[in-house]
Formats: structure tokens, sequence, C-alpha cells
């Protein structure tokens, strides 16, 4: 698939704008740097149209550059030493649904539990991933082991996360979905 | 299907691990199936509520308002670069993108360095089309020597050919009169992807490996080594007479096919290929139409 057409472009970037900027979110813990990199995600897109060939679905293509764009950031301001987390706390926050936040605090304390119960290793491992942006490499070297266990304790953190939230996240995922198109 | 090997890619994905090679495979599984697409963003979604279940407000006409005005801007920008667009297009749209890196630039005293993205022509027919980055000119005697940071697509003309090379640390990609496209994420890999026409693509310590039209492949420096990737194609034949077939699977994967029985080349096949390697492709051919494929060498023959 290739975008060469101005419609289409400004047409995706209306519906995935929004999405795309909490993902972001999520890991930059910044709002304008979130939106900076979605702006950027499609921007190149525009820019690369007649050599980007899309072979997956666009929300899984905008989703990975999403991530990658974000992970390359962290890693960056990491470089810079001007990462800090406490940003995030800082960004006003609005709550205007009720319903949205029963849904996010619940989701929150599900995730939260669902984290608690993954094996010791595992969950050690994985929120050094998660939270603290480390490489393998950086884990590796705090740990103590090799970056092969590591990929195993993150690959494993992630399937039983998964499978423990399994349930809920369908719930969160419909959600969503309705939210995005505008019905709820 | 969700194996072991695809919960560890997932794992160098959301950990930000990710080699192009393994970009590559992740999309080829994400592909496959609305079954990974679904598992893939079950993992987005759990992923992205542990980083935070509260969000600011995103304005999203503001930034509608700039995506417009960039729209506008580059557009005006590539219709001032146009200059054989048709021809361009053709050429770069089999390509993928060219990312190089440059590490030993300083060797070859670089001519000129050249910034700005656009289509560039030059004396020689060297065409390229710098999509983001840099790309830097020089002479060291006997050959020229393109050095690219960024992104860019790649034309040479076949009579000039032979004295350029594309250089990324201690990698090359000798182009041999073609149109070719290579893909480096990180400096421990490089990606090429041959549109027209053939390159060599070759290290210091390694003889490296040929790529002809439409054949793409990979270095990993870790090893030292050269891998040719397997080709997929997406065919649709309907009624097709068998010569037809065995003429569209040679123009694509540039192998020599070999049909020994001229008798059986009018029998018609209607099968529809989607991402399919060239053996299973035979495979099924010879299945429908009763006939045998022997793999002999480069080639392959069917009687």
């Amino acid at each position: 698939m290739r975008l060469t057409d101005k419609g289409t472009h400004e047409a995706l970037f209306k519906r995935w704008y929004e999405p795309l900027c909490k993902y972001a979110y999520s890991i930059l813990k910044d709002q304008f740097e979130a939106e900076d990199a979605v702006q950027k995600v499609f921007f190149k897109l525009w820019d690369d149209r007649l050599n980007t060939s899309i072979t997956v679905s666009i929300k899984s293509y905008l989703y990975m550059a999403v991530h990658n764009i974000c992970l390359n950031r962290v890693k960056q301001m990491k470089v810079q030493q001007k990462h800090n987390q406490q940003i995030a706390l800082d960004e006003p926050v609005e709550h205007n649904e009720v319903y949205e936040s029963i849904v996010e605090k619940e989701l929150n304390y599900k995730i939260t539990m669902a984290i608690a119960q993954l094996p010791p290793r595992c969950r050690e491992v994985f929120e050094l991933s998660r939270f603290e942006m480390m490489s393998y490499k950086e884990i590796a070297q705090e740990l103590a082991i090799s970056p092969n266990t590591v990929e195993n304790q993150i690959a494993k953190a992630l399937k039983l996360l998964r499978e423990n939230l399994k349930e809920f996240i369908s719930v969160v995922v419909l959600y969503y979905l309705i939210k995005l198109i505008g019905l709820w | 299907m969700v194996t072991n090997d695809t919960d560890r890619l997932l794992a160098r994905y959301f950990a930000g691990e990710l080699s192009p090679q393994d970009r590559i495979r992740l999309e080829k599984w994400l592909a496959e199936s609305q079954e990974h697409e679904e598992y893939f963003f079950e993992l987005t979604s759990i992923y992205q509520n542990m980083g935070t279940g509260e969000y600011p407000p995103f304005d999203v006409q503001k930034a509608i308002e700039i995506i417009e005005e960039h729209i506008n801007k580059t557009s005006l920008k590539t219709l001032s670069h146009k200059r054989k667009p048709l021809a361009w297009i053709i050429g770069a749209a089999a390509a993928v993108a060219i990312l190089f890196f440059i590490f030993n630039r300083k060797q070859d005293n670089p001519i000129t360095t050249i910034t700005e993205k656009g289509l560039y022509s030059f004396a020689d027919s060297t065409r390229i089309n710098l999509i983001e980055g840099e790309v830097s000119f020089s002479k060291n005697g006997t050959r020229d020597t393109i050095y690219l940071k960024g992104k860019a697509s790649f034309e040479m003309n076949s009579e000039k050919a032979e004295s350029k090379i594309v250089k990324a640390g201690n990698i090359y990609v000798k182009d041999i009169g073609t149109k070719f496209t290579v893909e480096a994420n990180t400096p421990d890999s490089v990606y090429v992807s041959v549109t027209e026409g053939e390159v060599l693509f070759y290290s210091d310590s390694n003889t490296g490996i040929n790529l002809k039209m439409s054949q793409s492949g990979y270095y990993l420096s870790k090893n030292n080594k050269f891998y040719k990737e397997t080709m997929r194609g997406n065919f649709q034949f309907k009624g097709t007479t068998l010569s037809e077939v065995i003429n569209q699977l040679n123009t694509f994967y540039g192998q020599q096919i070999e049909l020994k029985d001229k008798s059986v080349q009018d029998l018609p096949i209607t099968v529809t290929f989607t991402k399919e390697d060239l053996s299973t492709i035979l495979d099924v051919v010879a299945i429908t139409l009763n006939l045998k494929v022997d793999h002999i060498g480069d080639g392959y023959t069917i009687e």
C-alpha cells in the first residue's frame, strides 16, 4: 500500500492523531514530545509517500512507527541527561468523563496487580525495561545476568500479563474503539 | 500461530531492541493474519496502559493545521524537483529505501555535501533522490565514491556505473548499471534491494554477494556475513499459459526456469499467489498441471 493522496493522508491523521499521541505520551511522559513524535511520523509518511511501501495494516504501521520514534527519543534524552519522568506529573490532566476515569483506574489497578503477580526476577527485569526504559545491556549489567536472559524474562512477562489481563483488555479495547468512532 | 520465537521478537520490539531484520520479520508476521495483529495490539494496549492511565488534552485542530501546512509546502517543493517524474517514479516504486551511515568519511575528502531533500541529476547521468539526511561526493583518483547519511535512492547509468561505489563503513555497494536501494537503520547491518540491473554487495574482508533485479539481501557486521533474502511475490494467473507464467516468474525472481517439454507450454493455469517464494509457486504449478520440478544449481527445470 502507498499513501500518495493528500486527502487520505489527512483523513488518517484526523483518525489516528489523538490515539497515537496517547500512546506516545505513555512512553515519553511529555505532551509536547508526544505530539512532536506523532507529527514527525505523519510528516515522514507524507514526505516518503513515493518510496514507502506499507506491507502491514496502516494501524500497525503507525503504532510501530510511533513506538520506534519514541524509544529513539528516550535514548536521545537519556544521552542528553534531560529526561525527567517528573514532567508527566506536572502536566495538567483533563478528566471530563466519569466512565473514562473509572475504566482507566480499574485498568491501572488490574495492571498493577498483574505486574505484582509476575515471578520476582521476571517482574524486576520487566519493570526496568518498561518503567526505567533501560536497554537489554543495561539491565543485564544491573542484575548481573545475560542479555539473552533479559529477553527471555521480558517475553515471559508480556505473555503472562496478556494472559492475566486478557478478559479485561478486550473490554478496554472495545471501550477505546467506541470512543474512537465517536459513539460514546 | 504465536511461537516462543515470536514472543522473543515482540519482547525485542517493546524493549526497543529490534534490528532491521527483526523489523522485517515482525512486519511479515503481522501481515500473516488478523489473529497476529490482535495479539500485537493486546500487548500494545497493555504496554500503553502500563505507562500511564491519565492523558493531557491534545490539540487535534492545531495539529491538523500544522500537517496541512507541511503537506502544502512539501507538495510545492516536490514539484520543483521533478525533472523526469514518470521515469523516476517507476524506478522508485519498485524500490524500498536507502539508508547509509557514514563512518570513515574523512579518508576521501568529500568535495560537496547536499542536505536539501529532493531529486538531483548529475552530468554523468547519476540520479539521487535524497529523502532525508545528507549525501557527499568525493573522488579518490580512479573511482567516484558516494557517501550517504540518511535516506535516498540511486539511479546510475550503465556506461558510467562501473566507477561508482557507495560506501558505508567497511561495506560497499558497487553498482553495475542499475537502480538499487539499501537500508541500514543501525551501523551493524545494511539492507540492499535492487530495482534494476545488478550490484556487488561486499566488505573489506568478504567478497560478498551479487544481487540482481528484484533481489534483496542484507549484511550483519557481528558475523561479517551477507545473506540473500527469500523473495516473495504476488501473482494472479487467470487462464494464463504455462510459458507466460514461467516468463513472469523468471522476470520477477531473476532466476532461470526452463521448460523442458514444450508440448505443455500452452497449458492454462488459474491461481493467485500472495507473498510466496519461487519454490512454493513452482510446486503448486507443477501439482496443478501434473508436472515435475527439479532444482538444479541456481535454476529450475519443469518437465
